[in-house]
């Protein structure tokens, strides 16, 4: 369905390219993507209420927020109707976001601060040698 | 709209500048530009994030608590104010690309007025939390929450003010627009900076989708 309605869109448009004609979406699509984008706010909302445990919980409330990101940048950011180069741009910004998120929580992972009580134990102690060193050393 | 003619009686030599072949060069060049720059900011807010996440990995109580003091409910009208903006925006776009230029100075009107409602809520959820005497970082006197308040109201701060920074600076772009749109500058052949504008402005409203989910509804 989706294809379908790319080319049909694509073909509309298709005509004439040296002029830079814009590729224009019906105006039927912009409020159907609203209502949508209505719709998936009123799921984020709904599924912080499902009192899933936390780590699924902001994983669901990511996927939510996902999909109604890429719907904005499908449709209102017309990515469907333009050159693929743009998208390819976006997603690959995006695999380096994924990229930086992922190492940097395997890295703070793998340091065995798991629960609240270590990590918080090891911000105070840090703090408190750091404020040590400041006392020792003034200005 | 039909697309063979859109462009019948539009002069494209007093558009199209001397570096660039045709118009579709032009609108290209101008739009891969602005995407680059999208790209940029996407990494920009992701480092924001990045400290969201690990404040929330070292501080999971704190967040729990601490958001109890944010509105989900104004959160969620900005939402929607938000997203309500994105249409008329993505609608000022389509009346440049068609040559409805009456569509195009309302909606963007429409979108610089939404623009207002978000600050004015924002105004109004920050002067809250200030007179908790929640403050970010070391001025923080706000109430006693388990673990780093401070920590948790420094990042709402700063992801909310920066977001809120790319709202004002929004506006002042689209009033621009909209002034010379009232001019008649723009039509179905001279529409890469309308486009480009709204570029940004869906930008912060995607910004915005992630930001309401991970400050204002913890669980």
């Amino acid at each position: 369905m989706f294809a379908k309605f790319r080319k049909e869109v694509l073909q509309r448009s298709a005509d004439d390219h040296s002029s830079g004609e814009p590729h224009v979406l019906p105006l039927k699509v912009y409020f159907i993507v609203f209502a949508s984008l209505m719709v998936l706010t009123v799921v984020t909302v709904g599924v912080s209420l499902l009192g899933l445990p936390p780590v699924p919980s902001i994983i669901a409330a990511i996927l939510v927020a996902a999909v109604k990101a890429t719907i904005v940048a499908v449709f209102f950011m017309h990515l469907i109707a333009e050159d693929k180069f743009y998208s390819v741009i976006l997603v690959s910004t995006v695999f380096f976001m994924l990229l930086f998120f992922g190492l940097t929580l395997l890295d703070m992972d793998s340091r065995g601060f798991k629960n609240p009580e270590e990590s918080l134990e090891y911000w105070q102690q840090f703090s408190h040698e750091k404020a040590l060193t400041e006392e020792a050393a003034p200005e | 709209m039909s697309s063979t003619s859109a462009n019948s009686g539009i002069d494209e030599k007093k558009y199209l500048a001397h570096h660039f072949q045709n118009m579709a060069q032009q609108n290209a060049s101008g739009k891969l530009g602005m995407w680059l720059f999208l790209g940029q900011e996407l990494l920009f807010f992701s480092g924001l994030f990045m400290a969201y996440f690990a404040a929330r990995y070292f501080y999971p109580e704190t967040f729990l608590d601490a958001h109890t003091y944010l509105d989900w409910k104004l959160g969620a009208l900005n939402t929607v104010v938000l997203l309500t903006s994105s249409l008329t925006m993505a609608l000022a776009v389509r009346g440049a690309q068609t040559n409805n230029n009456a569509s195009l100075v309302m909606n963007l009107w429409l979108t610089i007025i939404l623009a207002f409602v978000f600050l004015v809520v924002k105004y109004f959820e920050y002067t809250h939390k200030f007179d908790l005497g929640i403050l970010p970082g070391s001025f923080y006197a706000g109430p006693e929450i388990v673990g780093q308040p401070n920590v948790f109201f420094g990042l709402y701060f700063v992801l909310t003010g920066m977001h809120g920074l790319h709202v004002v600076i929004g506006i002042g772009v689209l009033i621009w627009v909209a002034l010379q749109a009232q001019k008649g500058v723009y039509n179905s052949v001279n529409h890469v900076f309308v486009e480009n504008v709204g570029l940004y402005w869906h930008l912060v409203d995607l910004i915005w989708i992630f930001l309401f989910p991970l400050l204002y509804l913890v669980k």
